[in-house]
């Protein structure tokens, strides 16, 4: 019982490590973002811990199907890029944490540069998902006239992957 | 596992089954707390706390959780 007891921490601190890493690359992931179109920063810091708080719950709790930085006019509201970070969850024991931030930062320096947009963090939620203080509803605007790039798997961990596409 | 927590400053805590599945523990905590505190059942984003809490803790290599202050 001492024997399948260990194995059980074992395991879900492995976990508990893949979540919290993935939150945390994600926001690093959407700081790229936002640099490399042009854009301050200091919107997306002064969010970040209400950003982290959704993205660990929502991750912990295995609700987070997909997590956007939606970069849009603010006189039209129309989209002019978004990027996109599909959740896949896994269960594998062997302990990793890596992002592919050569591949996120190729991807994101092709999306050209948006001076006097503003940008959003967006997410896209299962079912049961609970509310988040500082989270609203909302829905992404269109990205119909813009082209989609599959940039490829970006974070890797034994509880969560991420595959990031891009749209300019 | 035994999960420790504050109540409008005074410590508790809760036992709840071991599972490695975190998603599952995040549920069993909620409903445990849930349950042992009638002032909890409607109380917003006490999923969050939770879920907060136990990466928080578990992430360390604790043997125990601490979620905080909860009210």
């Amino acid at each position: 019982m001492a024997v399948a007891g260990v194995h059980v921490r074992t395991n879900i601190n492995v976990v508990a490590r893949a979540n919290v890493y993935s939150a945390n690359e994600i926001v690093r992931i959407f700081y790229e973002v936002v640099s490399d179109v042009g854009l301050n920063v200091t919107d997306l810091a002064e969010t970040q811990p209400v950003i982290e708080k959704g993205l660990r719950a929502w991750l912990a709790m295995r609700k987070l199907e997909a997590a956007y930085l939606e970069v849009f006019d603010p006189a039209t509201n129309v989209v002019r890029c978004r990027t996109d970070l599909n959740i896949v969850y896994t269960s594998d024991t062997n302990e990793r944490h890596r992002t592919d931030i050569d591949r996120v930062k190729t991807a994101t320096g092709a999306l050209g540069r948006y001076p006097g947009c503003k940008y959003r963090v967006v997410v896209s939620l299962a079912d049961g998902a609970p509310d988040v203080g500082g989270w609203d509803t909302t829905t992404l605007g269109s990205v119909d006239h813009l082209t989609k790039r599959d940039v490829g798997d970006v974070i890797d961990t034994a509880a969560v992957r991420s595959r990031m596409f891009t749209w300019s | 596992m035994r999960v420790n927590y504050l109540l409008d400053g005074e410590r508790h805590e809760l036992s709840v089954e071991e599972t490695d599945d975190l998603a599952e523990l995040c549920r069993l905590v909620e409903k445990g707390l849930r349950a042992a505190h009638t002032e909890l059942a409607g109380a917003p984003h006490l999923a969050e706390k939770v879920a907060d809490g136990l990466l928080n803790s578990l992430s360390t290599d604790a043997d125990e959780a601490d979620l905080g202050e909860l009210a």
